[in-house]
């Protein structure tokens, strides 16, 4: 059954027209490379110097905010598709829990949209090593990979939620922008700055907990990055373990709320 | 062998908006479908026909009262295990085929692929969509798309298919179709439950029916208890003038001509002296039927006695059971 479960996701994935903006935003980085490449070979013939055009350019990050924005608009509209008044009742006739139901649908598609980003990541770094190859490393950029997937990942049971309780698509994805928004901004320095100076103890609160309970997709992704920088070899994993509970958290209560919906 | 269907004292209750009063869609329905019958559940529009088979299903929650699937609640998936289902106004995805939906409901069934091709040629080929099976769903006719729902309901070989309005949009020669696969079915020693608002469309299919209105049961009963008219027969022959007038402790008769005579006996086992006695007058007798109605006098009868307070229609066989007008239930 949860054969049945991942081939829809898949098909229904891959047949949809979102596939098309995949392919767009991969074309636009890739060119963006060639570009690069081309304007690094113009600089190094005319200064007959040898100068990484690339720079502290990867386009790894930028392609795949770029990815898991599309992803998470992909995933948002699945849930609320299978719940439709017209088609509710041909999916929960079928010999399946309530739990099994929406954890095989949540696991499957994120499998399946898990599997894109890293497809086209995957894609997008080849050429990137085959243009520039002493930019990268290849354990780093595959570390860096599953840290992009895992960000996408954590933003599953978020949006599966949001989409069973609004039973909308468009709204699910609204709310969990405006979610990644307010985490974004909690997780700058200058807001820390800012909530110092206000002097106020309740909202610095707020604040923190906010911070702790919203997914910290930009302490994931910058993750290694921070290491480096710290100059530590030990990762910090505590933006990995509060963003893994507290998806567990929400996929808790997207189970409690489907058992006693009514379709 | 377990029962294939039981409610009791199933109530439901749809709760409005924010404030909003609440709708009981379902008050007190106790029923059971007999393995290897078709059943059908008629009532008009807003009955409550398909609330009760969502509650069935676990689609929804019932607000008291309980419904068993081949003796197991209803959200245990072993119960559903043996339900095919095809429920009203759906629509399927669009860009998926015929057979890809077959496909799909035979997997989510926990079919084996092998099994579902094998049988989903079969289905599709007995609800007759097998040319049309590689075309997308979204350009599929209302009748098209009620034939492929009918296969995926059958895909995984339930004892028990339950139709909601399977009737509805589709034409008369796709209804007689739909009402041969019924029969077959049968044929098999399936069981099957029907929801139609189209009493006249399901009379002659059905064993026995439900008739429910505003939530309520009104009446349970087998089709042809529920349309004969207990006393009245019409005898078909040749009848001279004499017979126009029988013993008033026999018969009244209500419409004579020489061929045929109307007449309401006085008790049921008047019928035989009736014939006795217009043998007695030289008659000939050809054919003897009890008269009866349609579903649909019999439901319109009933709304207006639960209406107005009076006792509801008097049965002529016992099994069937009638609801006193006017109680809650
Ligand atoms: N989801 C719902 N929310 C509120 N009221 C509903 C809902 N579904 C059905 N109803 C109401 O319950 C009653 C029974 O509906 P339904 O079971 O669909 O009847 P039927 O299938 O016999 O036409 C109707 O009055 C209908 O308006
Ligand atoms: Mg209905």
């Amino acid at each position: 059954m949860f054969r049945g479960l991942l081939l829809l996701a898949f098909f229904g994935t891959v047949k949809s027209r979102l596939m098309y903006l995949y392919g767009i935003v991969l074309l636009v980085w890739v060119g963006a490379l060639f570009v690069i490449n081309n304007a690094t070979i113009e600089l190094n013939m005319a200064s007959n110097a040898s100068i990484n055009g690339v720079g502290a350019f990867s386009g790894i990050p930028s392609l795949a905010s770029a990815l898991i924005f599309l992803s998470v608009f992909g995933v948002s509209r699945k849930i609320p598709e299978m719940i439709k008044p017209t088609l509710a009742g041909f999916y929960l006739s079928k010999p399946l829990s309530r739990t099994g139901f929406l954890s095989y649908t949540i696991l499957a598609n994120t499998l399946v949209f898990s599997f894109l980003i890293l497809l086209l990541l995957g894609i997008y770094g080849a050429f990137l090593s085959q243009l520039f190859p002493f930019h990268i490393s290849g354990a780093e950029i595959i570390k860096q990979l599953f840290l992009e997937v895992i960000v996408f990942v954590i933003y599953v049971p978020l949006i599966s939620f949001l989409g069973l309780i609004t039973r909308s698509g468009s709204f699910a994805f609204l709310i969990t922008f405006a979610v990644w928004l307010v985490a974004k901004i909690l997780a700058l320095e200058e807001m820390r700055g800012f909530l110092s100076l206000l002097d106020n103890n309740l909202m610095t609160q707020i604040a923190d907990v906010a911070y702790y309970i919203l997914p910290r997709s930009s302490d994931i992704s910058s993750m290694l990055a921070t290491a480096k920088t710290v100059g530590s070899d030990s990762l910090n994993w505590s933006a990995l373990l509060t963003s893994t509970l507290s998806a567990v958290g929400v996929y808790s209560l997207a189970v409690l709320k489907f058992r006693k919906m009514d379709l | 062998m377990t029962i294939p269907l039981r409610t009791t004292s199933l109530s439901k209750t749809y709760h409005g908006g924010i404030g909003g009063k609440g709708v009981q869609a379902l008050k007190n329905v106790s029923l059971e479908v007999h393995s290897g019958e078709i059943f059908g559940l008629l009532g008009p529009n807003g009955a409550g026909k398909t609330t009760l088979v969502k509650s069935i299903l676990n689609i929804i929650q019932q607000t008291s009262g309980s419904c068993e699937l081949f003796g197991l609640p209803p959200s245990n998936p072993k119960a559903r295990q043996k339900v095919g289902y095809l429920q009203e106004n759906h629509r399927f995805r669009r860009n998926m085929t015929g057979r890809g939906l077959v496909t799909l409901s035979g997997r989510l069934s926990g079919m084996k692929d092998p099994e579902i091709r094998e049988r989903g040629e079969m289905l599709l080929e007995k609800v007759g969509m097998l040319e049309w099976a590689d075309v997308k769903i979204g350009k599929y006719s209302k009748g098209m798309a009620q034939r492929v729902g009918m296969a995926q309901a059958l895909i995984h070989n339930p004892d028990l298919l339950i139709l909601d309005e399977p009737t509805d949009g589709v034409d008369p020669v796709g209804r007689a179709e739909i009402a041969k696969i019924i029969r077959d079915l049968k044929a098999e020693g399936k069981t099957a439950l029907i929801n139609s608002h189209a009493l006249a469309e399901v009379e002659n299919i059905c064993d026995r029916v439900a008739i429910l209105n505003q939530g309520s049961v009104l009446t349970i009963g087998n089709v042809s208890d529920l349309t004969a008219i207990g006393l009245e027969y019409s005898i078909s022959g040749s009848f001279a003038e004499t017979c126009a007038q029988p013993p008033a402790e026999i018969a009244t008769i209500i419409s004579f001509s020489s061929k045929e005579i109307v007449a309401r006996v006085a008790n049921d086992d008047a019928i035989d002296s009736l014939t006795d006695w217009l043998r007695g007058q030289g008659a000939s007798i050809r054919s003897l039927t009890q008269s009866s109605r349609s579903l649909e006098t019999v439901f319109l009868e009933l709304v207006e006695n639960a209406r107005t307070g009076v006792g509801g229609i008097r049965p002529s066989a016992d099994k069937t059971q009638v609801l006193p007008a006017g109680e809650e239930r």
